[in-house]
């Protein structure tokens, strides 16, 4: 108890709100006036290798440059992926030095991901999300003003209460959150740190569109997508930090399949490097039905490799997917008898 | 238990349609599989309309399936008709009779134009203890259907399936594929390849399982390749193999149900 309060006192302090407004503002400013009405509807997502910070200016330094290639492009959106704030635990004194050692021992003890030791890492995790998550909304929301971007955050630990989400938020091109949404379908490992899920998908109006940001695992999950259809949503991004080994099947049991069966644009950020001793590994990219992508393989850009840095950018043509959606040949057909009672008999009504 | 799948091979639609050369080869197909020890063959979709009448396509498979003793055959599909409507079906016989019939529930576009009517039940039946279910081809890409039939406790799913210009494999993949990696039941693919209705449909038969637990981690036991010698692919299922791979990655253990009340409104 003692110590996760002085962990918290220490980030509070290291991610200190005014020293960060200062920091930005010393900074070149630069107006890219990118932000865009639906004819043309470009969008970016972030591939990027965890880099531990010994400063917030470093952490600033960083998003700063992903922000600012996806309005060098034009983009009206930029995501970010899951886990945006591992970078920030290099703040916590003697992490590095413990961070790799952990790597170094990677795989060598079996028990990685076991859950030992997880009850110091959820009091850990807790007593510093609450700087961490003002830390990253400040930021971010400074940056979408700077480069007039709507900006997805990515995901960071959200404290209610006694609660902790994995959550993210969107930010609009004048620097205000338009809202939060936390992951709904947690991992094992989520599960047993002691995070708590979510119990509603939002979905937010964007003036490229009207936008669901479901978290990493909920893409395993037709549900989420079909959930966000129902809300009118014609994109979903979905920020992952997939801890395990990259293989392309694993790969595509998530957002690949559910753009496929659920007719939207996905829009996939993620987060790669070694932290505890896990490796992370995973491609940004942009996803479309197989019949709206060039190669026919619901591709419209992706990463070439599942490691390093990367922003991914597309452009986004919402009038086709319409079109698709009317046209195609295995979807939109309804079966009100089959559905009617659908959810008691298939879930037993929770 | 041994399964197996026919490899439709698109240069043998034409000599489907002469019915003798139709029932020597069902005769074939099914002497290999008792040859192999086979417990369950699953035929390709659309081949009992290509036989013509309905029917008469099942009375052949419940004769021909007296001569094979205690061997589960998936007909395949067909379009049944019941008073005025018509529909996308298939059944599984052993023995001499039907112990399962299962009508599609969703239509493709090329199935409204043929006004084609939707079922709106799935029948389950125990074949060597595993709990079965047969998924027809459009079926595959609804993803409630393939939930329903998992949360039903269903570990084998019998899919004989017919995709519209289906020779794309991402589509395919977009079918049975995923459904069995968020559902982690095994599936059975038997594909049509032909033209038929103004359509050209082309599937590639293949046998799935959970990532986890097949040899290339890709979630393939076998998949059919481009090799004009097979014609059937077998694979043994090994269903405490299954169970582990479900330890290792068990998706529905986190579904959040309370979320989903108003999937359908």
């Amino acid at each position: 108890m003692y110590m996760t309060r002085i962990i918290e006192i220490i980030y509070r302090r290291k991610l200190n709100k005014r020293r960060i407004i200062k920091y930005l503002e010393t900074k070149a400013s630069q107006n890219f006036n990118t932000h865009k009405k639906m004819d043309e509807i470009i969008v970016s997502c972030v591939q990027r290798e965890i880099k531990l910070v010994s400063n917030v200016e470093e952490y600033i330094d960083m998003l700063e440059e992903f922000v600012l290639q996806a309005a060098e492009r034009k983009s009206s959106l930029v995501a970010f992926p899951e886990y945006n704030f591992f970078d920030l635990l290099g703040l916590l004194p003697g992490f590095k030095a413990v961070n790799r050692y952990l790597n170094s021992k990677a795989g060598t003890s079996g028990e990685e991901g076991s859950g030992k030791g997880n009850k110091l890492i959820h009091d850990i995790f807790y007593s510093l999300s609450k700087p961490i998550q003002e830390a990253i909304e400040l930021i971010m929301c400074l940056l979408a003003r700077k480069y007039g971007i709507y900006i997805y955050t990515g995901s960071y630990f959200i404290r209610e209460g006694k609660s902790l989400y994995n959550g993210g938020s969107v930010i609009s091109p004048e620097g205000e959150i338009l809202g939060t949404q936390m992951k709904l379908h947690l991992t094992d490992f989520e599960e047993q740190l002691g995070l708590t899920r979510g119990r509603e998908l939002k979905a937010f109006d964007l003036e490229i569109g009207r936008v669901c940001c479901p978290v990493c695992m909920d893409a395993t999950y037709y549900e989420t997508f079909r959930l966000a259809r129902n809300l009118g949503c014609d994109m979903v991004i979905l920020p992952i930090a997939n801890n395990e080994e990259y293989n392309l099947y694993r790969a595509l049991r998530g957002i690949w399949p559910r753009v496929q069966e659920s007719y939207v644009y996905g829009i996939k950020p993620s987060l790669n490097g070694w932290l505890f001793g896990m490796h992370f590994t995973g491609k940004a990219g942009i996803f479309a039905p197989v019949n709206l992508t060039k190669n026919k393989n619901g591709l419209i850009a992706i990463s070439r490799s599942h490691e390093g840095n990367n922003v991914i950018t597309a452009k986004l043509d919402i009038e086709a997917l319409y079109i698709l959606r009317e046209n195609d040949e295995y979807v939109g057909d309804i079966n009100p008898r089959f559905e009617k009672d659908y959810y008691i008999s298939t879930y037993k009504g929770g | 238990m041994k399964v197996a799948s026919i490899i439709f091979k698109e240069r043998q639609f034409n000599l489907f349609q002469d019915r003798q050369y139709f029932k020597t080869k069902i005769k074939e197909w099914l002497d290999c599989c008792i040859e192999g020890g086979t417990n369950i063959v699953v035929f390709p979709g659309l081949i009992g309309y290509i036989y013509g009448n309905y029917e008469r396509y099942l009375e052949h498979v419940l004769d021909i399936s007296l001569q094979y003793k205690d061997l589960y055959i998936c007909t395949g599909s067909y379009f049944e008709t019941d008073k005025d409507e018509t529909y996308h079906s298939s059944s599984i016989i052993t023995n001499g009779r039907i112990c399962l019939s299962q009508r599609q529930l969703y239509l493709a576009k090329w199935e409204k134009k043929l006004g084609l009517s939707r079922g709106y039940e799935i029948q389950f039946t125990e074949i060597n203890g595993l709990k079965t279910a047969i998924l027809l081809t459009t079926d595959m890409f609804y993803p409630q259907v393939s939930r329903y039939l998992a949360m039903s406790k269903v570990d084998l799913v019998l899919a004989p399936s017919a995709i519209k210009d289906g020779r794309n494999m991402a589509l395919q993949i977009s079918g049975l594929w995923q459904n069995v990696q968020q559902n982690l039941f095994f599936a059975i693919e038997s594909g049509f390849k032909g033209e038929l209705f103004d359509c050209k449909f082309f599937s590639r038969s293949a046998i799935y399982g959970p990532l986890e637990m097949t040899d290339k981690d890709n979630g393939f036991i076998r998949l059919e390749k481009n090799d004009n010698e097979v014609e059937i692919l077998t694979a043994q299922l090994d269903n405490e193999k299954r169970m582990a791979a479900i330890k290792k990655f068990d998706t529905l253990k986190q579904l959040n149900i309370d979320l989903y009340k108003d999937l359908f409104r």
